[in-house]
């Protein structure tokens, strides 16, 4: 079978990686980039004259045959980008969030429903060791039945006004809950099903348009309660740290990036009585390429798996749309002083 | 040709591959920099003579222990590590990839900056790369300078950018401007230790000094252990293993053990924040890698 021809439109931090991994996962290669800068876009084509550069997505559909695209472009122009594929029924892998709002991302959904194309949205989390096994834990019902989860994710990434599309609402939707909060909500709705209703208080220290801070209250429509609390300008977090900490009535369970802690009274779903810690040692699974890290390449290896089979992958487009939703409401709440909005959907 | 035995700078600076929580709680513990001393003089007794250095904030901290303790600032070697890869990546999120590279860029010295801007300037980076890069270098290497280096590392991020990318003429630049500018040894770091090996053996490249994990426990070993392990085998390669216990999974018995069956292995580092632990790992080494002693 010939490798699927990748093209990459968007060359920063998560193009340029996305370019670097399907270039040499098995089984695909990139043959096209495009960025509006010509800086990344010429510097890469003048070391691999393999890669063909262009000066916008469009110009690199309608000229190169493609078989997949990474959409990795600011939030405001993912839609676009993906209702462009569509058209033209190429696959693509885009990153995470979906769109700036549910509303924005309406016709690409419609479009999709109109006429299906495999894709899949960059909600890494799901890939890491530590949080796929959580997965695992969660699905075995070793926990009895849940009653109450709290997540947390921080980074030290903010200390003054924020330069650039992040922080300007129009281009990036809002802050830190829709940056980073929203992989916290795609791993909760993966492991515990939809949000029905969410109340937020959000806080903006270091940003004129968007949040810093959020802390969102959550109901699952299961009926578990719980919160998610996020923030990008907290002191001491050199790399995004991610905690899920949930309670049930055999036990209780704790998940970071790296470990997964599991204490419950009886033996269940396969586990023991007692505590059971797993390390990234004995987590770590080999990927056939690292490039930054493993999860990247492991929702890559799936995206093309997806597009050769033709088998729907998640997290799909619809999955972001989900989490998008749950991020609205949150915003939603936060407008009206923290009171509960319910969930679209 | 370069040290045998490299003190690791992780868990001075907070960074634990087994938990976050455990590296913060060791980071704590080096604020203070007489404790950070106390390890340099220790492992000094021991022998070590080199260390790995990040270009970390808590950098300069470590830099000053050395230069104010006469028995480190004769002999002491760093072998730095560039760039410091997460402050990359956080100010790429925070004003996006190509600001940074500019903002870097403006760190560099006036006499630099001029070559650069008669070369066509920052707007230009994409039409001179190499020239790009070299300066990236230079304004990494500034809190080095004067020092004595022992070899000078990429970073395994760019080194498996660059490989994955298939622009593999940027190791090159790398390569050749360490060597000709810092007149010290060039090395590359790597998670893809096979991919690396079979890239420089395919571009006509040897001799190098490549630091990638290396351990009994396949930990960190991409795409298998089994495939670093024949990789170990490429004629020409200096490896230098680190992650070599595991984060810990390993006892240092079985972990050098392991080690001693490959002639490739020409230095070790050692990651620890305690002189103890390192004096154990020295007296095995030096069994087990008798070559390293």
């Amino acid at each position: 079978m010939s490798d699927l021809r990748v093209g990459v439109a968007g060359l920063g931090k998560m193009g340029l990686l996305h370019a670097a991994v399907f270039n040499s996962l098995p089984g695909s290669k990139v043959v096209a980039v495009a960025d509006p800068t010509p800086a990344l876009r010429d510097g890469i084509a003048q070391y691999n004259p393999s890669l063909q550069p262009f000066d916008s997505l469009n110009t690199m559909l309608e000229r190169t045959a493609l078989d997949a695209v990474v959409i990795a472009s600011p939030v405001a122009y993912h839609v676009e980008a993906g209702l462009a594929c569509v058209a033209r029924g190429v696959p693509f892998f885009m990153e995470k969030p979906l769109a700036t709002s549910a509303a924005q991302a309406a016709p690409l959904i419609a479009a999709l429903r109109e006429k299906p194309v495999a894709n899949m949205i960059g909600f890494m989390t799901r890939f890491v060791d530590s949080f796929a096994k959580a997965k695992e834990i969660i699905a075995s019902g070793c926990l009895g039945k849940l009653q109450r989860v709290t997540a947390t994710i921080y980074v030290s990434q903010l200390f003054k006004r924020g330069k650039g599309w992040r922080y300007e609402r129009k281009v990036s939707g809002g802050g830190v809950l829709l940056s980073q909060g929203s992989h916290v909500v795609d791993l909760l709705t993966w492991y515990f099903g939809p949000m029905v209703r969410v109340n937020a208080d959000l806080l903006q220290v270091y940003s004129a348009e968007i949040e810093d801070f959020a802390h969102v209250v959550l109901e699952f429509q299961s009926g578990l309660h719980g919160w998610l609390d996020c923030s990008w300008s907290v002191r001491g977090k050199r790399t995004v740290e991610t905690t899920i900490d949930l309670l049930g009535e055999n036990g209780w369970l704790v998940v970071t990036d790296d470990t997964v802690r599991l204490v419950i009274d009886e033996a269940a779903g396969g586990w023991p009585s007692g505590r059971t810690t797993l390390k990234a040692t004995d987590l770590f699974r080999p990927v056939p390429v690292d490039i930054g890290n493993p999860q990247y390449t492991r929702e890559d290896v799936a995206f093309v798996e997806a597009v050769r089979t033709g088998v729907k992958t998640e997290p799909d487009v619809l999955q972001g749309l989900r989490v998008q939703q749950v991020v609205d409401a949150a915003y939603a709440s936060a407008a009206e002083r923290g009171a509960p909005q319910e969930v679209a959907g | 040709m370069i040290d045998h035995i490299l003190l690791g700078h992780n868990p001075l600076f907070g960074v634990n591959h087994l938990s976050a929580e455990r590296g913060a709680a060791v980071a704590e513990r080096f604020e203070d920099a007489q404790a950070i001393r106390q390890l340099l003089l220790g492992c000094h007794e021991l022998g070590i003579r080199g260390m790995m250095m990040s270009t970390h904030p808590r950098s300069s901290v470590v830099a000053e222990v050395i230069g104010s303790e006469p028995k480190l600032r004769a002999d002491w070697r760093l072998y730095p590590l560039v760039p410091y890869i997460q402050k990359y990546v956080r100010e790429a999120n925070e004003k996006g990839l190509l600001n940074v590279v500019r903002d870097q860029l403006a760190q560099a010295t006036w006499a630099e900056k001029l070559a650069f801007a008669l070369r066509g300037g920052v707007g230009l980076i994409g039409k001179d790369v190499p020239q790009a890069l070299k300066l990236l270098v230079d304004v990494e290497l500034m809190p080095f300078k004067g020092r004595p280096l022992g070899a000078i590392f990429l970073h395994d991020t760019l080194t498996d950018l660059a490989l994955g990318l298939g622009v593999e003429a940027v190791l090159e630049v790398f390569i050749e401007h360490v060597r000709e500018k810092y007149r010290a040894v060039p090395a590359l770091t790597t998670k893809n230790l096979p991919l690396l090996c079979e890239r420089l053996k395919r571009r006509g490249l040897s001799d190098l000094v490549v630091m990638a994990s290396f351990n009994a426990a396949g930990f960190y070993m991409n795409p298998s252990a089994e495939a670093c392990v024949a990789a170990a085998g490429t004629p020409g390669l200096n490896l230098l293993a680190m992650n070599t216990l595991a984060s810990g999974a390993l006892k240092p018995e079985e972990a050098y053990r392991f080690l001693g069956q490959f002639p490739a292995i020409k230095s070790v580092v050692v990651g620890t924040s305690r002189v103890e632990h390192a004096a154990e790992a020295v007296t095995v080494i030096r069994r087990y890698l008798p070559s390293l002693s």
